[in-house]
């Protein structure tokens, strides 16, 4: 119980740094989105559930603070869930850095089309005041993230590899004693 | 249930319809409790993280002034970054303090109702221009009030607000559209229009009117919540086709979008 509180509160954590502080400066604003990164990590890493539980609750936060209808964030961060989990379900059994770098590029173009299409879909029914607007500023973003998410995803991937490796090898010396 | 439960088609029909319950609530104002709990809790972390970040922006700015002055001045480097570091904290403070008071100047002067706020974050949608105000309806802010810096200068209007904060769509989010006069003889009328979070825009100003790099640019105090003469930029650029019925102008805002920290909302007198 503990445990999902923790993660409860890494997830709210995440997303309000996000929103506070990485948007802040403006060059991280159009290369990176952490929640994504975040969200991509955990459904490969540990595993789908705990990644649908990270989607709802950073889904509902920001769209609390989004200038959309609500709903949006919420759907956009729960399709790239389903899609990594289905599409890579034989990769994901053995999980490569491979696996999380294709999860992570696909994830980022869906949630941008998710948020492009739904955005627009709704300002169509009057239901959103304003809309994402598909330009070349938009795909700067949308090649920019993808480099970016890709660095950012192996680094992270070689770090838990790095560390998991080192945990192992204590916890074996400690079985042998 | 159950069964429902294990299978993929029925979470997927489950969240959906999840989805959509949640959505309906929120547009018949169901949710709005809610909404406004989380914001007010997460408000204190809002603040903690959005003010390191500004920290973190006034070193990086520290250390391109100290570059400057390390060409000027070897033998003074040493005790101006020893003093600019501890005196870091005090500047924060007393810079949110000289922009309250010359907003307040600015309101007093004026005889407007104001509330002052703190810029707590980014709207979650990376390619638009809206910050978010530490301040709401409890606070007496409407959508569509204008929202000013420093001594008077336009730089937004309010897009949403609840009952604890407010989105602010910034002068240079393409979505924004401001009726504005030029400030020449013959006060020429246009619209300013936001360029992608780039630049400012006005657009539709008369042909035959005279107007040049340098000119003021200020609200023409047709819209409805906001006066006339706040200042928003000055002008750039004239963009002039011959044929045309109207001209352009590229408006060079009076003020940096990126370095926003404390503004304040007019409100309506006797809102």
């Amino acid at each position: 119980m503990p445990r999902n509180i923790l993660f409860i509160i890494f997830i709210i954590l995440i997303t309000v740094f996000q929103i506070s502080f990485l948007f802040e400066f403006s060059f991280l604003r159009n290369y990176v989105n952490l929640i994504l990164i975040a969200l991509v990590f955990i459904t490969v890493m540990v595993n789908s559930k705990a990644g649908l539980i990270f989607a709802i609750i950073s889904g509902l936060i920001l769209d609390f603070y989004s200038p959309f209808s609500f709903g949006i964030y919420l759907t956009a961060l729960i399709i790239p869930v389903f899609i990594i989990t289905n599409l890579f379900k034989k990769l994901l059994a053995r999980k490569t850095i491979y696996t999380l770098i294709a999860a992570a590029l696909t994830s980022t173009v869906i949630f941008q089309i998710a948020v492009l299409l739904i955005s627009n879909l709704l300002f169509w029914f009057n239901w959103n005041e304003i809309n994402y607007t598909l330009n070349i500023e938009y795909l700067y973003t949308l090649l920019r993230q993808l480099i970016t998410h890709t660095i950012i995803i192996s680094i992270l991937f070689i770090i838990t590899n790095f560390l998991s490796e080192k945990l192992k090898s204590k916890f074996l010396i400690s079985e042998r004693i | 249930m159950k069964k429902l439960l294990k299978s993929r088609w029925g979470i997927i029909v489950i969240i959906i319809a999840g989805i959509l319950i949640l959505v309906v609530l929120y547009r018949a104002n169901v949710l709005n409790p809610v909404e406004n709990s989380v914001t007010y809790i997460l408000k204190p972390v809002q603040s903690f993280f959005s003010e390191t970040a500004g920290k973190i922006k006034n070193l990086s700015n520290y250390f391109q002034n100290t570059e400057e002055l390390k060409k000027e001045n070897d033998k003074l480097k040493k005790q101006i970054d020893e003093l600019t570091i501890k005196n870091l904290g005090l500047e924060q403070k007393l810079e949110d303090s000289q922009i309250f008071s010359e907003e307040l100047e600015f309101i007093t002067s004026h005889q407007y109702d104001s509330v002052s706020g703190k810029i707590i974050g980014y709207s979650t949608a990376e390619n638009l221009q809206i910050v978010i105000l530490n301040k709401g309806q409890t606070h007496g802010i409407k959508k569509g009030y204008p929202v000013i810096v420093n001594n008077g200068i336009l730089i937004g209007k309010i897009l949403e607000t609840n009952s604890q904060i407010s989105k602010v769509l910034l002068l240079n989010d393409n979505h924004s559209e401001i009726s504005a006069i030029i400030q020449n003889e013959d006060r020429s009328p246009g619209i300013i229009e936001g360029q992608f979070g780039l630049s400012l825009i006005m657009d539709f100003i008369p042909q035959d009117q005279k107007i040049q790099k340098g000119q003021l640019v200020t609200s023409s105090g047709l819209e409805e919540n906001i006066p006339a003469d706040i200042v928003i930029g000055e002008i750039n650029e004239v963009i002039k086709i011959d044929g045309q019925l109207f001209q352009q102008a590229i408006i060079k805002p009076s003020f940096n979008y990126e370095l926003l920290n404390i503004v304040t909302v007019i409100l309506p007198i006797n809102a």
